[in-house]
This record gives structure tokens, sequence and C-alpha cells, in this order.
């Protein structure tokens, strides 16, 4: 009987040491999905002791969940996160921490790392770089006699190419670009800010923020406007009714200014002739577009942290996950030393580009992360721009409102 | 003079109002089809749009301006939507929680709606109201409250999470009400004469005659579950567990949509919910009536 029982004994002991920790990995990204569910396939083959379950959430709800599960106490050990959330859940003090070793640190690139840094403490690991990209439609160049662009190319080419790719055909609307989502505070737009040398919407001075909606930016945007209503090389929103993304995959868009995470979309359109152009430069700078820095990071609810900061480490420095993400056409944290896996992924879409850009590319308002109330302010410009965009205001009035409500909220900030 | 004018002179004052009285019953009735036409079209129109883009190509499904019918019909869609998602996984998920859900909800709702009609008990107006202001309580006031519930009763990440909150129903209790106080006393009458209990007149007699209001109920238990969206999202977690709604806003990221892909599966999941439909809506009408929900 004794004997018995010790055995029992020893195999449910024997039994708890070997049962593997779960990890909910959270994620609302679904164009990354076979991926992300590749990547976790590969590491919980390449361990035992760790069991990672991947776990898509709609993106129309992940952060009602979130707030709900955080509240809750309940949280995935696992989370994408974006810049945008970021500061609301670390100053909730809801994300723990992540420790990992000086060598996998020092690997980690610092433009994109740094927003997530607080207190000189490290509490997202941006998984990747995601570019702001430019795609063009081959076909449609050709069509209608464009050159190409390749590895250079200036916003006065890009404008007169709009021009010439605006067109009606078979009875359809062909539009240049998709200047409707180019609105100069939001990432796309932004990209031509910075490209034109601008700074920065919010200016630190001492310890005191105001608003920096400068000639550059007046500029830019007017620049970015004149596409729908000037140049009328633009769906407005009233002749918006596709989104620019889909009327590119519809074949009735010549150049859409996106993200790198569309490459999958343009996989649902197989006769899509698409292609990378390289960012337009402004005023012959070198072009700065923006890049998006979502990042995996640990909830303070994990009952897993250790185990979840591994899996974190091993998605943005192993060889194994860095060579599968690009292979699947996704830039990897370490993107330069996978550049001809990513190449090879996507042949013949001038993928180069999307690289030559990277060095001089910008984590959009990194550097006012840690403003209180910096969701607000960028609210307010947003939505006095917006009504520019839409044609109801005149973009220098827009600018002025904005101005003045921002200086107003950035007094109560710190 | 025309001819018709002829007749309606040579008729007398009283065939005369009589032809009136037609020519605007025919006026009206061709206006209530002119209008019910009109309804059913903008019932109709998204569904069949809804189905047609299941078979589109991407680039026929954003074209503008649109096409009706795809120039190819293809099952692409269809078959990209079960590599995309679990859909058949989510599928079941959501057919047998939402049939257990609403089998459980007539269990519980019955004899309380029976003994509110029927019986006569201390605090029986003041339970009664309780029921009701179930139903007047938004549900996203009391969500947090019930899922720090659920997450110390240890039931977070399970179908029991899912099920448990659902079984008591106000809507049901309410709906049963109606129709148990319209049957006629005598009926159970003759039971309790015999000595038989409230709960024989209530499983011989008013069961067995509320079918039709019993269907009715299960029918909105059942498709109020089927398309249950914030609490099956709140309290499960894992992808193995989930329901088809949210699989089916899975299909949405953050910067696009596969549109054809997402109308395939919601074409699919409209099938139960149609099939349903077309069994009980007779019950569905005489209960609508019968319990003065109409309308």
């Amino acid at each position: 009987m004794t004997k018995t029982l010790l055995l029992l004994a020893a195999l449910s002991l024997s039994t708890a040491a070997t049962a593997a920790t779960t990890v909910d990995y959270a994620t609302w990204d679904g164009t990354r999905q076979q991926a992300d569910e590749a990547l976790i396939a590969a590491y919980n083959k390449s361990q035992s002791e760790v069991t990672v379950k991947y776990n898509l959430v709609p993106w129309g709800v992940y952060w009602q969940k979130a707030a709900a599960m955080t509240a809750g106490g309940s949280t995935y050990d696992v989370m994408w996160m974006n810049l945008d959330n970021f500061a609301f859940y670390q100053s909730q003090g809801a994300l723990s921490p992540i420790t990992l070793d000086a060598k996998t640190a020092a690997l980690l690139p610092a433009t994109r790392t740094t927003p997530y840094r607080v207190s000189g403490q490290l509490y997202g690991v941006p998984l990747g770089p995601q570019p702001v990209t430019v795609y063009i439609n081959r076909a449609l160049f050709k069509e209608r006699g464009v050159p190409v662009p390749t590895s250079a190319w200036t916003y006065a080419q890009m404008l007169d190419a709009a021009k010439k790719l605006t067109f009606v055909k078979d009875g359809k609307q062909i539009y240049g670009i998709n200047g409707a989502d180019l609105q100069a505070d939001l990432e796309y737009g932004m990209s031509f800010y910075y490209g034109a040398g601008g700074q920065g919407l919010i200016k630190k001075t001492g310890t005191t923020y105001a608003p920096n909606l400068d000639a550059t930016f007046q500029k830019t945007s007017q620049m970015l406007l004149d596409l729908i209503y000037k140049d009328k090389v633009s769906p407005g929103p009233q002749a918006a009714t596709q989104q620019g993304y889909q009327m590119f995959l519809a074949g009735q868009m010549g150049i859409l200014v996106q993200g790198s995470w569309m490459v999958s979309t343009w996989d649902q359109n197989k006769d899509l002739d698409w292609a990378f152009a390289p960012f337009p430069s402004v005023g012959g700078l070198k072009p700065r577009p923006v890049v998006s820095a979502h990042a995996l990071v640990v909830p303070k609810g994990s009952k897993n942290q250790a185990a979840a900061q591994k899996f974190i480490s091993w998605m943005n420095t192993s060889t194994q996950a860095q060579r599968m993400l690009a292979q699947r056409g996704l830039l990897p944290t370490l993107a330069e030393q996978y550049k001809s896996q990513y190449l090879s992924a996507l042949p013949g879409r001038n993928a180069q580009t999307v690289f030559a850009q990277l060095p001089n590319s910008v984590v959009i308002n990194g550097s006012l992360r840690a403003l209180k109330g910096l969701p607000e302010v960028l609210t307010v410009l947003n939505q006095k721009l917006n009504l520019a965009w839409t044609g109801n205001a005149k973009l220098q009035d827009a600018i002025s409102q904005a101005s003045t409500e921002m200086t107003t909220l950035l007094k109560q900030s710190k | 003079m025309t001819r018709s004018e002829a007749v309606r002179r040579a008729a007398g004052p009283a065939e005369q109002q009589d032809q009136v009285r037609r020519a605007r019953v025919q006026g009206s009735q061709v206006a209530l089809l002119a209008f019910l036409t009109l309804g059913a079209l903008a019932i109709v129109i998204p569904f069949a749009w809804m189905i047609l883009t299941a078979f589109k190509t991407p680039a026929e499904a954003y074209t503008w301006p649109p096409v009706w019918l795809p120039a190819k019909w293809s099952l692409a869609n269809f078959e990209q939507l079960f590599a995309t998602i679990p859909f058949g996984k989510m599928f079941f998920n959501s057919f047998w929680t939402s049939v257990l859900v609403a089998s459980l909800n007539i269990f519980s709702a019955a004899p309380a709606a029976y003994a509110f009609a029927r019986l006569r008990f201390p605090g029986q107006g003041l339970w009664f109201g309780s029921h009701l202001l179930s139903l007047m309580i938004p549900w996203q006031v009391t969500i947090i409250p019930v899922f720090l519930l659920i997450r110390a009763l240890g039931w977070y990440d399970s179908y029991t999470a899912l099920i448990v909150p659902s079984i008591a129903s106000g809507f049901t209790v309410f709906l049963l009400f109606q129709f148990f106080r319209s049957l006629p006393r005598s009926l159970e009458e003759s039971v309790l004469i015999d000595g038989g209990s409230w709960f024989t007149a209530l499983r011989h007699v008013a069961l067995p005659a509320a079918k039709g209001a019993i269907a009715a109920a299960w029918l909105f238990s059942f498709l109020g579950n089927w398309q249950s969206f914030i609490w099956p999202l709140i309290v499960l977690q894992s992808s193995d567990k989930m329901l088809l709604p949210v699989g089916l806003l899975s299909l949405q990221n953050q910067y696009s949509v596969n549109i054809p892909v997402l109308m395939a599966g919601a074409t699919l999941s409209t099938l139960p919910t149609v099939i349903a439909y077309l069994f009980v809506q007779r019950y569905l009408t005489d209960a609508a009536i019968t319990s003065g929900m109409k309308g």
C-alpha cells in the first residue's frame, strides 16, 4: 500500500515537473496570422517547457477585451501592443518590465525600442519594423506610359504620375493616388511631413510643451490636400465609395501609400501587378517615412512572466524566428541581417526600396510618448484636420483652431 | 364624354359611392403592396448582396460602379474562409451552446412564468418586477461585475461562464407569463379538482398548450445566443472555444478586411437561423399575438 502511494506521488511529481507552462499570446493582426502560427509551432517544437497558444482577437474589440481582462485581473501572457495604447497601459501599471540579457538588448534597434522605455526600463519589444511604403499598380503605369520608379522618386514625379493615372476606363474611374488617406497628422501623411523636414507636431522647451504646426506642416498639409481638391488625382470623401486599398485591389488606383503589412492583402487578387515604389522625396530632402513599432508586451497580470519573456526574446532575436518572418515577406526585428530572405520572399516586387528607406525612417511622435494627455492633444488636431480633408473647413482655419486648442491642452500636460 | 363618365352618370348614387369605395380600397391596397414591396426589398437586397459577394473575386467585390453578379461563380472564398479561421469548430461551438442555453432558458423560465401567472405568494409583485427590471438594465452596466464574479468562481475561459449567466432570462419569463395568463383557467382547474398539483397542471396542461409560445421563446433565445458577441469575447480566451460571431470579426484587420471571405462566412452563419425560422415561423406569429409582444 505504502509502495503504491509512493509510486503515485512520484508519478504525480514527475508529471508536474514535465507539464509545460502555457503562455497565451494575443494579437489583433490577422495579416500576420500564418506567420505567427508557424512561429509558435516552431517555438513549441524547439523546447518542451513552454507551450505557446495563439489567440487572434479582432482589432475592433481588442482593446475592450484587454481593458476588461486587465480590470478583472485575468490577462494574456504576451500581448501585441501599439504605441498609441502603450502609454495608457504602462501608466496604469498594467505592464511588466521586460528584462533582456545584455547581448539580446544590444541587438535591438534603439530607434524603435526607445518609445517603449520608461524610466530606464523596457516595457515592450518591437517585433520588426512596419514602415509606411508606397505601392504601385505596374499594369496601370505601363498602360498609361508612366515610367515605373525603381530607386528614386520625387514628389513632383509622383504627382505627375498620379495625374496621368487618373482617367476613365471602361466606364470606371481610375484614380492616381489615395489622398483621402494622407491626412497630414496621421502616419501616411506624416511620412511626407517628416520627409519635408518636419521636426514634430509638438515642441518641448524646457519643461513646457507647445504645438509646432509650423510652415513645413502647413505646406505639406496643403500639398497633400491638393491631391484631392486641386489636382483631383484622388477620390475625395464624396467620391470615395471604397477605401483606398480596396480601389487598389480592384485595379482602380495607381499609387497607394500604405504600410508594409498590406503585402499579404495583395494576395487576395492574384492578377494585381503590384510593386513597391521608392518613398517620394520632398524638396530635395531624403525621405523619412514613418515606421510603426508594434511591440510584444507582458501584462502584469500574467502568471507566466518568465516564460513570456523568454518567448518574446526568441521571437525578436532567434535566427529561426527572424528567418521565418523574412521568408514570409515580413520584416523581422533584425531586418538588415535577413535582407536576402525577405527579398527572396517577394521576388520582382522591388522590395529593396523598403530596405533603402529603413535607416532614415522615423517613429511617429516617438519622443513624446511619455507626455500625459498626448492622445487628447492629437485627437484635437486630427478632428480639425479631418474637417479640412472632408471639405468642411479651410486648411488654414483648421490648423489655426487646432493650434489654439492644442496650446490649451498642452498647458495642462506635463 | 368618355365611356367611363357615361357609365358613372348612368349609375345611381349608391352604386357611385360603392365604386368610389372600391377604388379607394384598391388604391390603398396598391399603396400597401408598394410599401411592403419596398420593405421586403430593403431586407432582401442586403442578403442577396451578401450571398452574391461570397462568390465574387476581390476585384469584383471592390469595383466601382458595383457589379451584381460574379463573372465566374467560385467557391474560393469559402475555401479561404475555412483555411483562415476554424470555421467548422466555431460553428459547432456556437450551435451547441445556443441550443443548450435556449433549452435551459425554457426549462428555467417556464415554471417561473407559470407561477407568476397562476399562483399568489408573498412578494410576488416584487419578484416579477425584478424580472422586468432585468430587461431594463443595459448589459454594458453589468458586464464587468459579472465578469469579476465569473473569475472569482474560476469559470473564466470555460463554457460554464458562457452558459450559466444566460440560463435565466427575464425576457423569456415575461413572454411565457403573457401566454400562460391568456390560457383559460378551466383547463387547469380540472387537474386540480382531480387532486393534481400545480406542477401536474403545468406539465400536463399548460406546457402542451404553450407549445407555440415555447417554440417562439426558444427561437428568440437561440437567436440571441447565436449572435452573442461581447460576452463570449470577454469570458472566453482560448481560440478553440471561440464562437462564430467573434471568429467572423477576426476576418477584419486593423487596416483591411477581406469582404468576399467575410461574406462567405456571413452567408454560412445565417443558415441555422434561417432554417430554425422556417420551422417555427408560424409559432412566432402566434406567440407575438397571444403574448402581446407584437409591434
